[in-house]
């Protein structure tokens, strides 16, 4: 496993012929096993952050990395290949794939008996569920996963997050996971990082609160509201430095 | 299949067919104009009979499949050159352009090029299938998904590895469809190939015999040229319908 310093980190996409900043000097630091939980609300550069590690986007500043090691990709869809079977799609990105270790991946997301199987012939937990074991086929340094439960419904979404917990408890696996469910975060999170116009904001340590969470305690709806207010907060000075600089543009 | 569809299915060739047969019968037209169903089985089966008819059929499916084969070949290459080079501002007017001329029209070059002999019958197939076959590939190629495309780069997959493992496969159901397309044009081609001073061939069969004023042999060459050419297209969807069972479609999420 790796261990990841990200120093200075800044990126724009040009809109319509401007420069649109989206990250703007962000610095973390992953350590080996960690959970990070980055929250925001939409356009804070959350997803822009993920795509970086994952050697999607071109950036400037620095991510350091202790060793040489793959990222495994978790995305908002599943993005299996529709013409593999789920073993095949397990096996993907593997040069040279192990059938029993492969079998074992899929065992660990409990597909099992569904290893010939297409991806349309799966419910949408069950692909998220491959793509997971597609991912850490890669024996990655960092898990990167971007919202990836969003569109999953409520009781599958709850399954799937005990799974990622009793995956990382297990296999000390780095993760950074991307969500703007504050629920969602404080349930998985060693730390939460909540990131504001591409910098981060607060971070927040929740390495005295053990796995497997329980929201209903007063410390987390306390941490809860906290988190809440800063991000509705940040919702409203967002607005109003927006309304200033069209009142000083005019 | 239910008889219900099989009913369905034939009740209208059946129904002109009987028209036809009906009007013959009563003289409703000369026989020169159209003639009677029985006089075209005649013609068809002694120009089976005689192997004429075989000779024919074999010189122009050898022409289709020459011609097909230059033509896939071509597009794949090019199809596949132009999504690499990302370079259509220099070459893809024309493209258009070309596209848009009939190769009926290039007779008189060809001929003055290539000759009368089989080289300037494939380039005219090959003129008439280059467009929709190279169109289709392409189109397969450009239109891979980049969501999918997204998941090999994480990996870290070379250019040649992201080609083969999946642009490659993400348009194949649009490179069988510019197959099955290709086919149905060069078949549709031939007779205007074989219209450039040919001995054997379906098309010359026709020409032939509208010189000699044998209007039941006209109407047997047409009908086994769209049999023929529905015959393959049907054994084609189904091939394709077998190998590639709704790959690429629907969403891949």
């Amino acid at each position: 496993m790796a261990k990841y310093e990200i120093v200075g980190l800044r990126k724009s996409f040009a809109l319509g012929g401007e420069k649109l900043p989206v990250l703007r000097g962000l610095d973390l630091t992953l350590e080996d096993g960690d959970f990070v939980v980055v929250a925001g609300r939409s356009g804070c550069g959350k997803t822009t952050l993920l795509r970086v590690l994952a050697g999607l986007e071109s950036y400037e500043g620095e991510v350091r990395a202790s060793e040489r090691a793959r990222v495994g990709m978790v995305f908002q869809e599943p993005r299996l290949m529709p013409w593999l079977s789920v073993y095949d799609n397990v096996a993907f990105g593997v040069e040279k794939p192990e059938k029993a270790r492969i079998m074992e991946l899929i065992r660990a997301v409990r597909l099992d008996g569904f290893e010939d199987v297409r991806p349309a012939q799966l419910s949408g937990g069950m692909q998220h569920r491959a793509a997971l074991a597609r991912a850490l086929a890669l024996d990655p340094g960092v898990l990167l996963m971007d919202e990836p439960f969003a569109a999953l419904d409520y009781f599958t979404r709850m399954t799937m997050q005990e799974l990622l917990v009793e995956l990382h408890r297990r296999t000390g696996i780095t993760v950074v996971f991307v969500t703007h469910s504050i629920d969602e975060a404080l349930l998985l999170g060693r730390r939460v990082v909540i990131l504001d116009r591409g910098v981060i904001e607060a971070r927040y340590d929740l390495g005295s609160m053990p796995y497997p969470r329980d929201l209903s305690l007063p410390g987390a709806g306390r941490l809860r509201r906290e988190i809440l207010a800063r991000i509705m907060n940040q919702n409203l000075n967002a607005e109003s430095q927006q309304s200033e600089s069209q009142q000083s543009d005019s | 299949m239910s008889p219900r569809r099989f009913i369905k299915r034939c009740a209208l060739p059946a129904l002109l067919f009987a028209l036809w047969w009906l009007g013959s019968a009563r003289q409703w037209w000369s026989p020169y104009v159209l003639p009677s169903p029985a006089q075209v089985w005649r013609a068809f089966w002694s120009m089976t009979c005689s192997g004429a008819l075989l000779g024919d059929l074999w010189a122009s499916v050898r022409r289709v499949a020459v011609g097909f084969s230059v033509s896939f070949a071509l597009a794949f290459a090019l199809g596949l050159a132009s999504v690499w080079t990302r370079r259509t501002e220099y070459y893809g007017h024309l493209v258009e352009f070309l596209r848009h001329v009939p190769p009926l029209s290039l007779i008189p070059l060809l001929i003055l090029w290539f000759g009368i002999g089989e080289k300037s019958k494939i380039v005219l197939i090959v003129l008439a299938t280059f467009f929709p076959i190279y169109m289709s590939i392409r189109k397969g190629f450009v239109t891979a998904n980049r969501k999918l495309l997204e998941v090999g780069r994480t990996m870290g997959f070379s250019r040649w590895r992201l080609f083969s493992r999946i642009m490659f496969p993400c348009a194949v159901p649009d490179i069988l469809v510019g197959v099955r397309i290709g086919i149905g044009y060069s078949w549709r081609a031939i007779i205007s190939a074989e219209m450039i001073a040919a001995a054997s061939g379906l098309g010359y069969m026709i020409l032939d015999a509208q010189q000699m004023s044998r209007s039941d042999k006209v109407v047997a060459g047409v009908f086994v040229i769209g049999l023929v050419g529905y015959l393959t297209d049907s054994a084609l969807a189904a091939l394709i319908a077998r190998a590639a069972p709704g790959a690429g479609d629907g969403d891949v999420g």
